[in-house]
């Protein structure tokens, strides 16, 4: 396998060659993966699999008529076949106006621990090993519990990009991840599943935590209250505050939603927008983060930018096609993006995507907010969250897991607890921050605990 | 081709594995985005692709690689092996494999337009009319993204049974969603249909028709109220009778959620639902978006009775996990098996070759029923009909929360004003058991499933009426 520096010049080639076949401007993005997956299934490891996948996706411009052709077979007559499919595209597309130009070339950030030479060097029984721990450390916690999903992931990516205005880059990152579902089943009770999962760009996740902590929970559940239906303070751990936010304040922040007018916050920057408890920053620099890189899918520099400071909105997120409409520069957020990137890169197109989303943390401490709660909820994770509405901000999920908390105990799992709001709001009346933030896939979140919110109890 | 592949299961067989699988796939792909009348995507992928899954010593192996050549597959399949083996030390279960029929064919997609012939000129007129259409259908609509999708895969299809298939997929898929801003009121709304039929299922869509319904749509929104949250006998449409069928039903009777532990698992040969209640997983539904020959495994697909007159007569199987339950069933309570089967039902489904095929429904839907439409809505003093959904989610234990996006009051067994922002949730077979009629009418439409890899799934039903559904929203 040749190395992403080699493919430098197959890449430089690609790009000459569209100019030559009459593109105005042409980009050429290579990625390659490479790496073991191992779920878990029904309380047993499963399917071990090998992944090696690379291919590139060209992006061409022709009179402001943008074509997309991506290939994965490398060799330089199927990539020139592809270079002359993306022109047909761009011939059949109609012309952008608001199309400026692509990224031009700019220094690119050194950004630490982000590639570890032991996941390039891991195999499968590495995968093996973490997924197995995972599964015996529940059964070791208790034995009403079930690993009823996951899986683990450890792997290696490269990407490379060239385009016509002297943008060269490769950047190669490495991976390794840890995640759970477990249910607890006593007698008739079967609990809902409870998620737990550890992330990194390095070989430092810790199956045991994950496999304990999630059963710890999911046994708790066993406990079964009710409440009444009505309004009361609740805490958001990390994993519910993401699913939340990645359906509405994380979209609400990107440029593309703001300029359809679609987003509550256009035309707001510089305005209190919610609780000045809150900051939120995006930072494609973080050591270490998951979502860190030198630069972005379209070869613009990473950086951190503070989007909301203390309330204020400063800023949203722009990948170069809606920085150039609003005459700026893009903040590096042009991410080729899938869920939980089960497609390959050199698959997509960029579209505008946080890098590391983080809720900067607060003044009290996660056991505080426990112990100090007379009577609410803490809701663990939400279901159905995909179905909010971005636009006006109304949310209407299940909360499960969701325990009732009085006077500072935890009474036990709420069975089928819905909780509505409208999230836009709800951010404007936040009473506690922990300290403590947990890494949620590419989002840094703490504790958070919003009052009045609305409980729907069968 | 086969040649190959023959070769490479040999080599498999010669070197500790007990049973191989190949899949080789090439994909040809369209894809269209409009957004605010401007074209801002057009996008031709064309990849392709094979992964090997080999059984050794109970375990299962897989690799995957996108060089499709026999040095690099004999590697791919020694790595599966070796990977098996290493799981084979930790797995607490062996695999097994159910018997089948080993088949040999070749599929072409039964089609009348291959959206491959179609010029993309022609697609992105089809995505601009709408998108434009759209934004001039009334000036409060004041954002709206199209989207146009094609999608041609032929995968060659191998196994040390003997099975040799070739099948063709074609996958067609359009969809809209659109804002509308009247003073402090948004609305937002999407419309879509996708089919296995070919670009036929564009011509058939015309642009004004479409835009009709999602304009509509978005106006109803704006005038509507919020709902009261509660307890309330509900009629439920087929688009949202399927999402709710698929979501909170369909997935808990996939055999390997059930094995997991699932509420299902504690039903089997059981009520689940009120008798005029039958739950149909059905491979076999022409044009439908869930519909093909053969599952990933090589299993020929079937029309699949799950839930029969209210009772647990099935779950959807692939080869291992048939075999699992077979075994489970004769040696815990063998009298099941009169009533429940533990046959193989070809779910066994991969998003594409990058992905081992796991437990998946194809087009999942309650079968109609006796009374008209009008008939259900009788006798409902107050009560909700929900007609179009936005998405849905269930967990194991049986809760399940969806999304609504049209929904309307009944006052007096009439259809009465708009609401917005409804949610419908509550335990799955509490609900089913809380159906008391069902309408002899029937529609299924095109949606895209998540279980780690995503799946082409029909979701659908007819009208359906329940005594008393758990309704939120109002904020």
């Amino acid at each position: 396998m040749r190395m992403g520096h080699e493919y430098l010049d197959l890449l430089k080639w690609a790009v000459n060659e569209a100019l030559k076949l009459g593109a105005d401007e042409a980009e050429v993005f290579f990625s390659h993966m490479r790496g073991y997956i191992v779920n878990i299934e029904a309380g047993d490891v499963k399917n071990p699999t090998f992944l090696d996948e690379s291919g590139v996706g060209i992006r061409v411009i022709k009179d402001k008529k943008l074509g997309y052709a991506s290939i994965n077979v490398l060799e330089r007559d199927s990539i020139l076949a592809a270079i002359k499919r993306a022109l047909a595209m761009a011939r059949a597309s109609k012309e952008n106006p608001k199309w400026v130009s692509l990224p031009e070339a700019e220094k690119y950030p050194t950004i630490s621990g982000v590639y570890d030479k032991r996941i390039e060097k891991a195999t499968a029984s590495t995968a093996l090993d973490v997924a197995k721990r995972m599964v015996t450390s529940v059964f070791d916690t208790d034995k009403r519990a079930i690993p009823a999903w996951g899986g683990t992931i450890i792997g290696v990516e490269e990407s490379v990009i060239v385009n016509s205005h002297g943008v060269e880059g490769v950047k190669k990152g490495t991976f390794c991840g840890a995640n759970l579902g477990v249910i607890a089943r006593d007698g008739t009770v079967t609990t809902p599943i409870h998620t737990e999962f550890s992330m990194s760009r390095g070989l430092y996740i810790n199956p045991e935590d994950v496999g304990k902590n999630a059963t710890k929970n999911a046994i708790q559940s066993l406990q079964v209250t009710k409440i009444e239906t009505g309004n009361y303070p609740v805490i958001f751990s990390p994993n519910a505050s993401f699913m939340l936010f990645l359906f509405t304040l994380i979209r609400a922040l990107e440029a593309d939603f703001v300029q359809m007018k679609r987003s509550p916050y256009a035309g707001k920057i510089g305005e209190t927008v919610m609780d000045e408890k809150l900051t939120i920053i995006d930072d494609g620099t973080l050591p270490g983060g998951i979502g860190s890189d030198p630069f972005d899918d379209e070869g613009v520099p990473s950086q951190r930018k503070v989007l909301v400071d203390k309330g204020v909105l400063r800023e949203f997120l722009y990948d170069n096609y809606t920085a150039r409409i609003d005459n700026r520069k893009s903040t590096g957020n042009g991410i080729r993006y899938s869920w939980m990137a089960t497609q390959p890169k050199y698959e997509l197109t960029p579209t505008i995507s946080p890098t590391n989303f983080i809720i900067e943390g607060g003044d009290s401490s996660f056991d505080e907010m426990i112990s100090e709660m007379k009577n609410g909820v803490y809701v663990l994770e939400v279901q159905g969250a995909h179905s909010s509405n971005p636009e006006t901000g109304e949310v209407s999920v299940v909360a499960t897991p969701a325990w009732r908390i009085e006077n500072g105990e935890i009474k036990g799992l709420i069975p089928g607890l819905m909780l509505s709001m409208n999230i836009y709001d709800a951010l404007k009346r936040i009473d506690l921050v922990s300290h403590e933030q947990k890494v949620v896939y590419n989002t840094i979140l703490p504790w958070i605990q919003i009052s009045e919110i609305r409980l729907v109890s069968k | 081709m086969r040649d190959l592949l023959q070769e490479l299961i040999d080599f498999g067989l010669r070197n500790n594995a007990d049973y191989v699988e190949i899949r080789v796939q090439e994909k040809v792909s369209t894809r269209i985005i409009a957004r605010d009348g401007i074209l801002e995507r057009v996008v031709f992928t064309n990849i392709r692709g094979a992964s090997v899954r080999v059984l050794s010593n109970g375990a299962w192996g897989f690799a995957t690689t996108n060089t499709i050549n026999k040095d690099i597959l004999i590697d791919a399949i020694k790595n599966a092996i070796s990977m098996a083996r290493g799981a084979s030390l930790i797995t607490r279960r062996k695999v097994k494999l159910a018997e089948v029929e080993p088949k040999e064919d070749k599929v072409r997609a039964e089609i009348t337009l291959d959206p491959t012939n179609v010029p993309s000129e022609e697609k992105v007129e089809y995505v601009m009319e709408v998108n434009k259409l759209l934004l001039n259908f009334d000036p409060r609509i004041k954002s709206a993204q199209s989207y146009y999708s094609d999608e041609k895969i032929i995968q060659t299809y191998a196994n040390s049974d003997g099975a040799f298939i070739e099948e063709e997929k074609i996958y067609v898929y359009f969809g809209s969603d659109a804002t509308a801003i009247e003073g402090n009121i948004r609305a937002s709304a999407r419309e879509s249909f996708g089919s296995t039929k070919g670009y036929a299922i564009i011509n058939e869509n015309l642009p004004e028709n479409f835009v009709k319904i999602l304009g509509e749509r978005l106006q109803k929104q704006l005038k509507a109220k919020t709902p009261k949250g509660g307890a309330f006998p509900a009629i439920i449409g087929p688009r949202v009778i399927g999402l709710f069928t698929h979501e909170a039903f369909g997935h808990l009777s996939e055999a390997d959620l059930a094995f997991t532990g699932a509420v299902t698992i504690q039903k089997i040969g059981q009520k689940v639902a009120s008798d005029i209640v039958t739950i149909i997983d059905d491979g076999t539904l022409p044009n439908g978006f869930g519909t093909f020959k053969y599952d990933d495994e090589g299993v020929p697909t079937q029309k699949t009775i799950v839930v029969k007159n209210g009772i647990l007569v099935s779950f959807l199987y692939n080869r291992e996990m048939a075999a699992a339950f077979e075994a489970i069933i004769k040696q815990r309570m063998p009298t099941l098996l009169e009533v429940f089967n533990v046959k193989p039902t070809g779910n066994a489904r991969a998003e594409n070759y990058r992905f081992p095929p796991i437990i998946r429904m194809r087009n999942t839907y309650i079968a109609p029923g006796e009374h008209n439409i009008d008939e259900l809505f009788e006798d409902i003093k107050f009560g909700y009909y929900l007609v179009a959904p936005l998405g849905g989610q269930a967990n194991l234990d049986g809760t399940f929360q969806g999304g609504i996006q049209e929904a309307y009051e009944i006052v007096n067994g009439e259809v009465g004003e708009p609401v917005r922002n409804v949610s419908f949730s509550g335990n799955t077979l509490e609900t089913l058991m809380k159906i008391e009629a069902i309408g002899k009418d029937f529609d299924i439409r095109a949606g895209t499933c998540g279980k780690g890899q995503s799946a082409y799934v029909g979701i659908g039903g007819p009208h359906v009426r329940v005594k008393e559904l758990i309704l939120g929203g109002g904020g």
